[in-house]
């Protein structure tokens, strides 16, 4: 059985993970050992909904002896710090997304893991949703032929959740690029098959923001380059003002294809004004529903912990290209 | 900034509406007061008004006199321990606010969706009957009556205004919504159950807002408490969702029927039985009501929290429940009966349907539902 400390206890844990952790505590996969945040209160409430062993408003030095892995779900800001935490501590992390704000935070991240033997895995749970693996694997398999332009949007009006902080405001990390860009943009990455590729590079051209980062309004203009792939423009619109369409769309020599970003059970394929379902055998874990997607995530990570060497689709190594891409776009400044 | 025009606070100026809102009471040369709960979605959605208008919380109004209070803002269905409690603190403090001001006019927007989303009868301005079935009408019924009955003893003149379904460029239920469900294949509407929108355009609604905030006071009086606002309530949505669909580049597509079973169908055992009870039926409506009566507290927020985590944990064993909220739009979509505008007489609408459609798809297209166009490289 996995024993997991959970880092942040806020918003995200509580609705997000929390039933899927109270699932799986039930059925035997994990056990939590310790909930830690600098709002006691927080800790102490998700403690006791998730019958964990302790809770704290300060991290300990060093985990409990029998903690395997932990959750980080603070806001993005600390997510480095407390991952090298454990990571060096010979733990696994599941770290939620965004996974963190620098290319070199990510690479000494991989780096100390490898050196202790433990293995980061980042929550971008949409891996999981259907129709974003059959939308994978009909790209990679060269349905849509050259791809020509990506248009990737995604935005609503703010719904005040009840964030802890706030960060979303003050954080250069906590702006619609990081919380919603990072869901979306990496939708386009995983499609494309570029998160597992070292050598694809990223070009931004143009950022339009409503403000300095955090940012809640983003246009920007970047190309993405790789072998095979060629240099493909892509328009990205963000915002937490507008809605926005809701997706990645990928306009091809021989069709466009729509990506939603709502958990969906598979992909539109647009030819010649008429729209088709694409429905069809994928391979790998697959969630049915938004909470399967999660529970996938644990699933991973308790694979991990038993030892698997296996690779796994959230490994950290997998969002590199997001991490340095996300960089570039919150640090453009113009210069071309 | 000057007061030209007079002075307004408006409850709730982060909501959609209130972005328009503000804007046009500004135009017409009112001191603007945009009050909103918090401070981070005030920055997040208000941001770009901040020359324009006086953003504060309400404690800061204190005893700025004021012309009129308008009130946007309702709860939203999150932890229904307290709601009823907290949706009617909420009427009081926009109430106290008004007395404090001593402004002559309270106008508390509501919503056509007290008469239920499916309409029984064709709408009447006067009293709405107690529909039950979904917490955002009850509520939103509940504060009518709240706000009439404190009313009564209060120097101010009250209005309730109803505004149909709000369309408007972005309205993420009219208009983004339904594109969005054009590029995902999902129903726009049932298959020969073309019906009524009983649709407000944004700007408008807003302009009457205005022109009623800047109303005489005994025009108001004698008018009488109910406004209902829906200037195109006859076009059909088909109308609507040609345009947008023509402007998206998809077809739509119509449904056979209602989803069939919606609100934990999936779930098995007590918590399934308690997840549908609860959603719907008489014993919904009871238990809605005492969790909505009950002191929300932190203890409350735990069973709470307990509760819903431990539903949503059998979701994760026997799948999730249908979405309710595609009946519900479904139905609304389906609307028999037309819900006509009430309004005041010296009001004109300043858009037409030509205008309004044109806003309406330029927004689709830089918002980026258009397939055959790229979003607008602007914020």
């Amino acid at each position: 059985m996995l024993t997991l400390d959970i880092v942040g206890c806020g918003e995200v844990a509580e609705q997000f993970h929390g039933p899927v952790l109270r699932h799986l505590r039930r059925t035997g996969v994990l056990r939590v050992e310790g909930c830690y945040d600098r709002n006691g209160l927080r800790a102490r409430r998700l403690c006791g909904l998730l019958g964990a062993a302790r809770w704290a408003d300060t991290l300990p030095a060093e985990p409990a002896p029998g903690v395997q892995a932990v959750l980080v779900a603070t806001p993005p800001g600390s997510h480095a710090d407390l991952t090298l935490q454990y990571a060096r501590a010979g733990r696994h992390a599941l770290v939620e997304k965004p996974f963190v704000g620098h290319r070199g935070d990510a690479d000494r991240i991989i780096a100390a893991a490898r050196q202790a033997g433990s293995r980061v895995l980042v929550g971008h749970m949409r891996r999981f949703y259907p129709s974003v693996r059959i939308a994978r694997d009909f790209f990679l398999a060269g349905g849509l032929g050259t791809l020509k332009q990506v248009v990737v949007t995604e935005g609503g009006r703010w719904g005040g959740w009840a964030v802890a902080s706030n960060y979303v405001v003050a954080d250069p990390l906590g702006g619609v690029l990081y919380d919603t860009g990072a869901h979306a943009l990496d939708t386009l990455l995983f499609v494309l098959g570029a998160d597992d590729d070292p050598d694809t590079q990223t070009h931004v051209t143009t950022v339009v923001r409503d403000r300095a980062e955090p940012s809640q309004d983003l246009r920007a203009d970047f190309t993405i380059v790789r072998a095979g792939l060629g240099t493909v423009p892509v328009r990205l619109a963000l915002s937490r003002t507008r809605a926005l369409a809701a997706g990645v769309r990928l306009v091809g020599e021989r069709g466009t294809l729509l990506v939603a970003s709502g958990f969906a059970t598979s992909p539109r394929l647009v030819l010649d004004g008429e729209t088709f379902t694409l429905d069809r055998a994928v391979t790998g874990p697959q969630a049915t529903d938004p909470l399967g997607a999660f529970t996938l995530e644990y699933l991973a990570l308790a694979d991990v912990a038993r030892g698997s060497s296996g690779d796994t689709v959230l490994d950290a190594r997998r969002f590199v290209t997001l991490t340095s891409l996300l960089d570039q776009l919150r640090s453009f400044s113009g210069a071309a | 900034m000057t007061r030209s025009g007079g002075a307004v606070a408006v409850f709730g100026a982060t909501s959609y509406v209130g972005r328009f809102l503000l804007e046009r009471l500004s135009d017409r040369g009112f001191t603007v007061y945009g009050v909103a709960r918090s401070s981070i979605t005030a920055d997040i959605l208000l941001r770009g008004l901040r020359q324009r208008v006086n953003v504060c919380s309400p404690e800061d109004l204190d005893d700025t006199p004021l012309d009129a209070v308008i009130n946007l803002a309702y709860l939203r269905q999150s932890i229904p321990v307290g709601i009823v409690r907290r949706n009617r603190m909420l009427v009081d403090a926009v109430h106290r606010a008004a007395l404090r001001a001593r402004a002559p006019r309270l106008l508390h927007v509501s919503s056509a969706a007290v008469f239920g989303y499916r309409l029984r009868e064709p709408p009447r301005p006067g009293p709405a009957p107690r529909v039950s079935g979904d917490s955002y009408f009850e509520l939103k019924g509940d504060a009518e009556r709240r706000l009439l009955h404190r009313a009564r003893s209060a120097p101010y003149v009250p209005a309730i205004i109803r505004p149909g379904n709000i369309l408007g460029p972005g309205s993420p239920a009219w208009v983004a919504g339904p594109a969005q469900r054009m590029l995902a294949g999902k129903p726009v509407a049932l298959v020969g159950k073309d019906g009524f929108s009983n649709a407000t355009y944004v700007r408008n609604l807003a302009d009457y807002l205005a022109h009623a905030a800047a109303s005489p006071v005994a025009e108001l009086r004698d008018f009488g408490a109910y406004h209902h606002v829906a200037e195109f309530s006859g076009i059909r949505w088909s109308r609507w969702f040609e345009a947008f669909a023509e402007t998206v580049g998809v077809a739509p597509v119509y449904a056979e029927a209602l989803p069939a079973a919606t609100g934990g169908g999936r779930l098995s055992s007590l918590a399934g039985w308690a997840a549908r009870a609860y959603r719907g039926g008489p014993l919904g409506v009871w238990m809605r009501r005492l969790l909505g009566r009950l002191p929300s507290d932190e203890l409350g927020g735990r069973m709470f929290l307990r509760l819903k985590t431990g539903l949503a944990a059998a979701a994760v064993r026997r799948g999730q429940p249908a979405d309710a909220g595609d009946a519900h739009y479904l139905t609304i979509v389906s609307a028999e009966h037309e819900f006509r505008s009430h309004t005041l007489k010296t009001w004109t609408p300043p858009v037409d349907l030509p205008a309004a459609l044109a806003d309406m798809r330029r927004s689709l297209a830089d918002d980026g539902f258009a397939l055959g166009a790229l979003p607008a490289l602007q914020t």
